[in-house]
């Protein structure tokens, strides 16, 4: 099975340079059967890897420790959907499903385009493959998934036990879809600038990928923050490890690019930016790949140097002087057809928001690679830590948060004063009163007052924008409130769906900023019978349990939770040992609220003497964050929903008969 | 003065939804800005139907200075407060990242400066105190027979979960008066995901 693996992934790369040559000649020739053979030969590549991966599945499955991925990832006692999960949990895997979810969408793209799009189709079709290729190459000839060790070891030393957390088995798929889709939108970007058609059609083709990157990329880094909460038991959820950062560089310039497209569409203006936010959106989702593998950069998360990392700094280079260098070419025919009215707009503050974003991940960015970049010029390597980026990040959030707020209610074109007066009104009502509310609840510091009065202020903003949307159809239309709330939001997906969006970011925000700055941390060692007291909580510490069997040793401390003297919970935090890898691991005990988390953590024990060394956290307002991500998913998934004009073009489409001599002026 | 107000109720009208209601019984068209024309054509039902819901003043908020200038300024503002963050953030919150050999060599020097040294647990040196959470600890060379002096460090807190004698550890803190590292934070080096190739000596030196 793995020798089929090796070469299907071998007759992947042929016809990956076979669908290049085709797509690439075929569109020059003008020969049509050329163009088709190259979409043929794309789904072909997909098939191959398919199988490439159903091998390595299998060979997991099967427990072949021979396949040095195998005994390297797993184990004969790793429970099953952990053994799925190594398919991506190591190098060599992750590389090829990287390589696999480019194919499928690859796919995708093209049924999606197979009577669309002619022009620019078999360019796209091309870009896909070399970056295909590109990953093939490295599965071929660098990372072989199939290498085999000359023995067999009669065990395999197991998938880490940090990745054995059901967060983790949706966490890196989501991510690397995330990654991969941003591809798409890339290789149509790409298309246009060779083909010159530069016109809306490679934006509106691909809105819905990069919707669909950018969702993927948010649920990837929320997962992963879950995973990071759950399992590395520090008490918090992200670090800015470069590892973190990598995954949410992406992230800020695909939420920077939804905006600014929308301006593309509404104004035909900032055709370059969008061009060059699509082209960093993919680049920064390679340099995330490379920076995960090369050892570059040292982060708890990848320690060792692995020989990967020169041929993705050479493939990431090749992304930027090719893309970089047709946009340059293509320059005067990206010129702007429109400026904008005034400042206060909500272009102006599209605009400002995505100069925001940019300036985020170039923070970001600056702060990860800062070691490298001063070990070159002064000599000397010097790190920032997590303080750089919440210095830095923070405030910029902060602007963020308020542009958030300020866009849906200000005017399109240009503002007056009258109309600012009358929708900050609300909004900036709400904000004031939230911030009290949270002042009056004990929450005192300044900053964070801020930022729980922005939160408000923004979802004044966009109830007040549900409200007056709801009133208008009601009075006009006569349609009963949910009747006319329904309407309104199906029948302008994109921006109440966006709106939705807003709100999970609003609730995300509440969430960082309760349980950033009014965070409570003890330690404390303890013999049974002992108790401290945290915030409203107080623990008593009643002894140690332990438990067994093949895969894992447990041993769990049992604390007794109450408040005011009233007994509300029993809460078990343990200390694993992985039998396979020998290395321990905490398991946390939580216990989330709307208010604050209660989050304990055995540091340590002595199973003698029964003492045992507690770490407690309150995190307030932390599960918020959570709640507005699916909020957020939700908001995502509205926004996707076809808007009455592109249902209409549908129906149009699969019936061209019955829509008759009626013809729809453009 | 009527015409402007027409367009500005259909502004409003796209933005509760309403608009595809009425663009569906004309005409297509994708944004009301800039095509004018079919204002006049469907003027007087929006007009009629819906009184205007957004005035606007003759004379814009935003209009005493070019617009050129404004929005140069505001791209300004946003540059300058970003490098200035990045600037301060850096200078503040820089830690100086050192191997324990390039650390030995210059030690003297960066007393109270904050450091990050890479190396390794020495064996036999590791002094734990689990009632107050104390640590104490020689940090050596990752390099077999390397013959730097090892340094000492003292942590309080709760012990990382992979922390051992002879594992690989990064520790940030402070380099005090008293010759000792006083650490602030620990970090083991976790195999991660992608550490393939120690994993594979290891699976070969259990196997006979």
């Amino acid at each position: 099975m793995t020798h089929l693996g090796t070469l299907s992934l071998a007759l992947a790369f042929v016809l990956a340079v076979y669908a290049i040559c085709m797509s690439v000649w075929g569109v020059r020739s003008r020969r049509e059967m050329w163009i088709a053979s190259a979409t043929n030969a794309a789904y072909a590549v997909c098939g191959c890897v398919l199988i490439a991966v159903i091998a390595l599945l299998n060979a997991l499955l099967t427990h072949d420790f021979n396949v040095e991925y195998v005994s390297s990832y797993s184990s004969s006692t790793l429970p099953l959907q952990y053994t799925i999960a190594a398919l991506w949990g190591g190098q060599k895997g992750s590389l090829l499903w990287w390589t696999f979810l480019l194919t499928i969408f690859s796919t995708i793209v093209h049924i999606q385009n197979r009577s669309k799009n002619r022009e620019i189709m078999p360019y796209v079709t091309a870009t896909l493959m070399v970056i295909t290729l590109f990953f093939l190459g490295m599965l071929n000839f660098i990372t072989p998934p199939f290498e085999r060790l000359s023995f067999t070891p009669k065990e395999g030393s197991d998938l880490n036990p940090l990745l054995q957390n059901y967060w983790m088995t949706l966490h890196p798929p989501s991510l690397y879809l995330g990654y991969v889709s941003s591809s798409i939108p890339f290789a149509f970007a790409i298309a246009a600038l060779i083909t010159g058609k530069l016109g809306d059609v490679w934006i509106r083709t691909t809105r819905r990928w990069a919707l669909t990157s950018w969702f993927f990329l948010s649920v990837g880094n929320l997962l992963g923050g879950r995973w990071a909460y759950e399992v590395l038991g520090w008490g918090g959820y992200w670090a800015w490890d470069p590892v973190e950062n990598a995954a949410i560089m992406p992230w800020f310039t695909a939420s920077a690019f939804l905006h600014s497209v929308m301006i593309q569409e509404k104004k035909n203006m900032l055709k370059v930016w969008n061009m060059v936010l699509v082209i960093l959106t993919f680049a920064l989702t390679i340099f995330g790949t490379f920076l995960t593998r090369s050892g570059v950069i040292s982060s708890v998360h990848s320690f060792t140097q692995s020989g990967l990392g020169p041929y993705f700094m050479a493939f990431l280079v090749l992304i930027l002087i090719v893309s970089l260098g047709l946009l340059y070419y293509r320059l005067p025919e990206l010129k702007s057809e429109n400026e904008l009215d005034s400042l206060l707009s909500r272009e102006a503050a599209f605009l400002l928001n995505n100069w925001v974003l940019v300036g985020l991940a170039f923070a970001t960015f600056w702060g990860t690679v800062f070691p490298v970049l001063s070990e070159w010029v002064r000599g000397v390597k010097i790190t920032v830590g997590p303080p750089f980026f919440n210095k830095v990040n923070g405030p910029l959030g902060v602007l963020l948060l308020f542009l958030t707020g300020i866009g849906p209610v200000i005017a399109w074109r240009r503002a007056s004063a009258k109309s600012l007066q009358r929708n900050f009104a609300i909004p900036l009502i709400a904000g004031v009163l939230f911030g009290a509310l949270f002042f009056f609840f004990g929450y005192r510091n300044y900053y964070a007052i801020v930022i729980l009065s922005l939160c408000g202020f923004v979802a004044g903003a966009i109830f007040s924008e549900f409200f007056r949307g709801t009133r208008a159809r009601q009075t006009i239309l006569q349609e009963s409130s949910p009747q006319a709330f329904g309407r309104l939001v199906s029948k302008n997906p994109r921006r109440y769906g966006g709106y939705i969006v807003h709100i999970g970011v609003v609730l995300i925000f509440l969430g960082v900023a309760g349980s950033s700055f009014f965070k409570i941390e003890k330690q404390i060692s303890l013999k049974p019978g002992e108790s401290i007291t945290v915030g409203r909580y107080a623990l008593k510490y009643q002894g140690l349990k332990n438990s067994e069997d093949d895969h894992v040793a447990s041993q769990a401390a049992i604390v007794e939770v109450s408040i005011g003297g009233q007994h509300i919970d029993t809460l078990h935090p343990e200390k694993r040992l992985y039998k396979r890898q020998n290395q321990p691991t905490t398991e946390v005990a939580l216990r989330p609220t709307l208010r604050e988390d209660l989050y304990v953590v055995l540091g340590s024990y002595d199973a003698p003497s029964q003492l045992a060394t507690l770490q407690v956290f309150v995190n307030p307002l932390l599960s918020w964050i959570w709640i507005g991500g699916i909020i957020l998913v939700l908001g995502t998934c509205v926004t996707m929903m076809p808007s009455p004009a592109e249902r209409q073009a549908f129906a149009l489409a699969q019936a061209p008969m019955r829509s008759g001599g009626e013809v729809v002026a453009d | 003065m009527n015409q402007r107000k027409s367009i500005n109720s259909l502004i409003f009208l796209e933005n509760s939804g309403l608009s595809a209601l009425f663009y569906t019984k004309r005409s297509v068209f994708p944004s009301p800005l800039g095509k004018e024309r079919h204002f006049f054509h469907t003027r007087e039902t929006l007009y009629l139907s819906l009184p205007c819901t957004e005035k606007r003043n003759r004379v814009p908020v935003g209009q005493l200075m070019a617009k050129k200038t404004q929005f140069l300024i505001g791209i300004a503002l946003i540059v300058g407060a970003v490098g200035y963050l990045m600037y301060t953030g850096i200078r503040e919150t820089s830690l100086y990242y050192l191997t324990i050999e390039e650390f030995a060599t210059q030690k003297a020097a960066l007393t109270n400066e904050g450091v990050r040294v890479a190396g390794r647990v020495s064996a036999g040196s590791m002094n734990w105190d689990p009632k107050d959470l104390r640590l104490q600890f020689l940090l050596s060379s990752f390099k077999e027979g390397e013959t730097i002096q090892a340094v000492p460090v003292r942590y309080q807190g709760i012990l990382p979960d992979m922390f051992a004698e002879g594992r690989d550890v990064i520790v940030e803190g402070r380099y005090n008066h008293e010759n000792i590292l006083e650490a602030k934070t620990i970090m083991t080096s976790c195999p991660s995901k992608y550490e393939a190739e120690k994993e594979k000596v290891q699976v070969k030196a259990t196997t006979p």
